[in-house]
């Protein structure tokens, strides 16, 4: 008993050490049929619904393959830097179960595979939760509906703003409470809510879900508004756990990669701003400034990005077990 | 469960154990498999001295608490205490009449939800009260008859 008191108080990294050690011995055969099962499960998934997701990728990448050359060409003529984009690494997921394990995933992927601490997990649907302890090979996480799970988020109209939190609804199911709300501020029913990016966590754009109604009062001059998330439990066999940014082709916001158009655009491009502090004098730091200043121009009011509501998964899939090449460095050509 | 010489019934536990996680982690039933971890241990306990039911407990705990990580460290605790109180059960509950069985497995499964609950409430991970009492009862229900099965098939094998 003083010895399971011990395992109790000793820290999470020596627990995962001592768990991995007994999982890689006494249970290798266990883990090893887990592993079976969970990629024939992957396997023998829903064939036309992969096939239906394979086509409309194939038909989004064959229309917008000239937009994309023509934004990267139209950046480079600006002097704007490449954006950053997310890579993210395909993983599947197993529901613990038991006591205390409620919205608690293991995925079948780890530090090997680039997951890092912390790192959003997504959907085609939209937000699932994120990494909240990283193995080797392994890692867990909690999606949406465990308690103690926060995200900062937005409409996106940008109007309403605040920290979506598990919640029961008055039938009891499960939703995300949007709070605090302030009393002026109504979002329609059925507005897309967004990750706003707030706090670094979550990267802006992720589609969270759709507001439900509004709530009990938070008290004071505030509301608080039910969120259905976009991502069901049921629907958290395959995620994508979110990298870091990284330089790559795509121009696109975040957000778009889910068809959702953010109204209210960012203030500045910071890999732009980086270069040129005005936009419309491009390579301005390149230059010498002339000695009288130039009048100050008109600035264009911003104009909303016209968005293909098509949706994209930004990045470059890295698989498990595959190696990974920096970026900039040609991977050698295959052999015949 | 005094039928058997003790190799036969220190195979019976073991393959309680390892259809255990085969059924629970293996093939992934999760919670749709019974508990065979306590049922074994619950049986083991019964003939075993109280300090070595408890040292067996902590032992299936670590095995437990290395798959499920929400449960590391607390399943050990709560196994060792629960084949501590097992041994010594045999102080004031004698028989082996099948009422006495199923109401011996149903009282050690349920205070092992209940141990785990506090001990998971304690690190912040307890959850609600009705999330302890409902699934709970359920899965000592489950565990009573199933204990209840495992030791008629070990009589008749043995």
């Amino acid at each position: 008993m003083v010895l399971s008191a011990l395992l109790l108080a000793i820290p999470p990294a020596y627990r995962d050490t001592v768990g991995h050690a007994v999982r890689s011995t006494v249970l290798y055969p266990v883990t090893a049929m887990q592993h079976g099962a969970n990629e024939r499960a992957a396997r023998y998934a829903d064939a036309s619904r992969l096939r239906g997701e394979r086509d409309s990728l194939a038909s989004y990448l064959v229309g917008q393959s000239s937009l994309a050359q023509e934004n990267r060409e139209l950046r480079a003529l600006l002097g704007f830097r490449p954006r950053l984009t997310y890579s993210f690494v395909p993983a599947e997921t197993d529901r613990l179960s038991g006591p205390g394990s409620n919205g608690m995933l293991q995925l079948s992927v780890g530090t090997r595979d680039g997951v890092r601490m912390d790192a959003p997990l997504v959907t085609a649907e939209g937000l699932v939760g994120k990494v909240s302890r990283v193995g080797e090979t392994s890692s867990l996480a909690t999606d949406w509906t465990r308690e103690g799970f926060a995200v900062a988020v937005m409409t996106v109209d940008g109007e309403t703003y605040g920290i979506a939190t598990p919640a029961d609804d008055p039938h009891q199911e499960r939703v995300l409470a949007l709070t605090p709300v302030a009393f002026h501020t109504v979002p329609d029913t059925g507005s897309i809510v967004v990750t706003s990016g707030d706090g670094g966590l979550f990267p802006r754009g992720i589609p969270v879900g759709k507001v439900i109604g509004q709530g009990k009062q938070a008290g004071g001059w505030q509301r608080t508004y039910y969120i259905r998330p976009s991502v069901n439990p049921a629907e958290m066999a395959h995620v994508l756990v979110l990298g870091e940014p990284q330089p790559g082709r795509s121009d696109q916001d975040l957000a778009t990669a889910w068809g959702v158009r953010l109204m209210q655009t960012q203030v500045a491009d910071t890999s732009a701003r980086a270069v040129a502090p005005d936009a419309a004098t491009p390579m301005a730091p390149l230059r010498p400034r002339p000695a009288q200043p130039a009048a100050p121009r008109p600035r264009p009011r911003p104009q909303p990005r016209r968005v293909d509501p098509t949706p994209e998964l930004p990045g470059r899939p890295v698989f498990p077990g595959q190696p990974r090449v920096p970026p900039g460095i040609e991977p050698p050509p295959a052999r015949p | 469960m005094t039928e058997g010489t003790r190799w036969t019934f220190l195979v019976f536990v073991a393959a309680l154990v390892v259809l255990h996680f085969v059924l629970r982690v293996g093939l992934g039933l999760g919670i749709l498999a019974p508990d065979l971890l306590v049922i074994a241990l619950l049986l083991a306990s019964r003939r075993l001295r109280p300090g070595t039911a408890a040292a067996l407990g902590f032992f299936l705990g670590l095995l437990e608490g290395s798959v499920v990580d929400t449960l590391f460290g607390s399943a050990s605790l709560a196994l060792a205490v629960l084949g501590y109180l097992g041994s010594r059960s045999r102080e004031w509950l004698a028989g082996d009449d099948p009422l006495t069985l199923v109401a011996y497995f149903f009282a050690g499964a349920l205070l092992y939800n209940l141990m785990l609950y506090v001990l998971l409430a304690v690190g912040g991970a307890g959850g609600s009260l009705m999330a302890l009492v409902i699934p709970s009862l359920l899965a000592s229900v489950y565990a009573a008859a199933v204990g209840l099965g495992a030791s008629t098939l070990y009589r008749t094998l043995a």
